[in-house]
């Protein structure tokens, strides 16, 4: 399983790998999140046709459009794409619209090119508050059991960046090493 | 020991190692049915089949990325780009990935994999099948790269390229295959990379050649004989990593260095042999650090006559030791 965003799906390489992928029928599921815009450039001047799903017609794979900000059709769409790669059936292109709620980087100022009105009608489909009320509704996810879990997932990232930064800086003595393969180590 | 063509010794040393090991796998175009274009690769598919001997679509930054893929899963893939001029499409994949990958995983995935590809001019190819193309990788930490230049080189050269841990790129010239003959033992030997071979030894002046320069290197050392100068031939044979040792102890011998390469002069792989006699040697030169190599167009030319005069041969090469050796 590969992912990559549809800025990058227009590398001539992907066109190598996915064809070469179905030519010989490889387990192999490509999944692009499509969110709209590569850094500033919009979809209308990167994409033509505007869907990256049709061109898998041209591979004779399956594209598949699924909305990213449904999780359990998500789900529904990578469980068929392994299950056919798991049976020999060859590769499939998952296309998942997305939103994108911050800009690409902390230098990027995005409202130089999105618009106020546009960021605030993406915000309203945030997944993440969109599968919590789902999973309410459905009486599968209680007050207490959420707040277990956002709790654990807190001290999992905390504790993970805490003993990232205690870590000392490498040598640079060392850092001539492994440019090839030592014999002995 | 029998004689064999060069082209004979790469394609019988890549079966022997297929047989030795299953995990070598060959893929490149044409390399299959047909054999490849030079038939380097010619009865492989016969005897190893599909799952091992792959013919791919013309997508050479595929071929090489799929081999790094294959390469850190396990397998150890030879692949084959037709012609060392098509590689540039891979450069990207053979640059950023495979030749960082042991490193930026801090030994975690390395990358045994081998490209070969057959360079060089001579040979009316014109401007997409003549070129030198090595100056390029051997820039490039975390890759090796071998340029054989004898049959028996070419068989024990390749067979450590393939049984090495990082990425290899084997240059084989083109005029080569079939006009150079050797003697190849049967026997499971090796050379090892990073060794280079005194060809001819001297002791006037030293010259520094590799591939097909390294036969023109030993044909103007003969008609300069008759000169009375003794020319001792260095054949690099692996070009990263370099033999310093073996380059810097004939200079300080000799105190006289001409460097001989098919490739364009400017930047070429020999301007770093000229910058490593002069930083380590210096005090031994009794001449400067000398070059001759390709002029400086951007391709091998078409014509007979245009390509002659690209052409580096043994006659410039010993008119360049005649002009060093009187200084």
């Amino acid at each position: 399983m590969t992912s990559m965003g549809e800025g990058s799906s227009n590398q001539g390489d992907v066109h190598e790998g996915l064809n070469f992928a179905a030519i010989h029928k490889l387990p192999f599921v490509f999944v692009v999140e499509n969110n709209g815009y590569a850094i500033s450039v919009p979809l209308a001047r990167q994409v033509a046709g505007s869907s990256v799903a049709d061109r898998a017609a041209g591979y004779g794979i399956p594209g598949v459009t699924v909305d990213g900000a449904d999780v359990l059709a998500c789900y529904a769409a990578a469980r068929d794409a392994v299950a056919r790669a798991r049976a020999g059936d060859g590769p499939t292109l998952i296309e998942a619209k997305v939103m994108r709620l911050t800009a690409h980087s902390s230098d990027d100022q995005q409202t130089k090119y999105r618009s106020e009105e546009e960021l605030a009608a993406e915000k309203a489909l945030d997944p993440l508050p969109l599968f919590r009320t789902q999973l309410r509704d459905a009486g599968v996810l209680t007050e207490e059991h959420e707040a277990r879990i956002t709790a654990d997932i807190k001290a999992a990232v905390d504790q993970a960046t805490d003993y990232a930064e205690a870590q000392p800086d490498p040598d640079p003595a060392t850092a001539l090493r492994y440019v090839y393969a030592e014999d002995v180590d | 020991m029998p004689a064999r063509t060069f082209i004979d010794a790469i394609r019988e040393t890549l079966a022997g190692e297929m047989r030795r090991d299953g995990s070598i796998i060959v893929l490149g175009e044409d390399v299959g049915k047909k054999g490849g274009v030079f038939l380097a690769t010619d009865g492989l598919w016969a005897e190893f089949g599909d799952e091992r001997v792959i013919d791919t679509p013309l997508t050479e930054s595929m071929i090489v990325g799929t081999s790094i893929g294959a390469a850190v899963n396990g397998l150890r893939p030879v692949c084959e780009i037709q012609f060392a001029d098509f590689i540039f499409p891979a450069f990207n994949q053979i640059v950023s990935e495979a030749a960082r990958m042991r490193y930026r995983s801090n030994n975690g995935y390395g990358v045994p994999m081998v490209i070969r590809a057959p360079y060089g001019g001579g040979v009316h190819g014109a401007l997409y099948h003549s070129q030198s193309v090595e100056a390029f990788f051997t820039h490039v930490p975390g890759l090796k790269v071998v340029v054989p230049s004898t049959p028996y080189d070419a068989r024990g050269l390749l067979r450590a390229s393939i049984r090495d841990d990082d990425p290899v790129l084997f240059f084989e010239h083109k005029k080569m295959y079939r006009s150079v003959r050797g003697d190849v033992p049967d026997t499971d030997y090796i050379v090892p990379l990073g060794k280079a071979a005194i060809t001819h030894p001297g002791s006037h002046i030293t010259v520094i050649a590799y591939g097909l320069m390294a036969h023109y290197a030993l044909e103007a050392a003969d008609r300069v004989a008759d000169d009375g100068i003794s020319v001792e031939v260095v054949d690099l044979r692996t070009l990263r990593p370099l033999d310093r040792e073996t380059v810097l102890e004939s200079v300080r011998k000799t105190g006289k260095c001409l460097v001989v390469y098919e490739d364009n002069k400017f930047g070429g792989y020999g301007a770093e042999i000229a910058a490593i006699v002069a930083e380590e040697a210096f005090d031994y030169l009794d001449g400067p650090v000398t070059r001759v190599a390709g002029p400086d167009v951007p391709a091998v030319p078409y014509n007979h006559v245009l390509e002659d005069w690209f052409m580096v041969n043994p006659e410039k090469i010993a008119d360049a030791i005649r002009t060093l050796a009187a200084y």
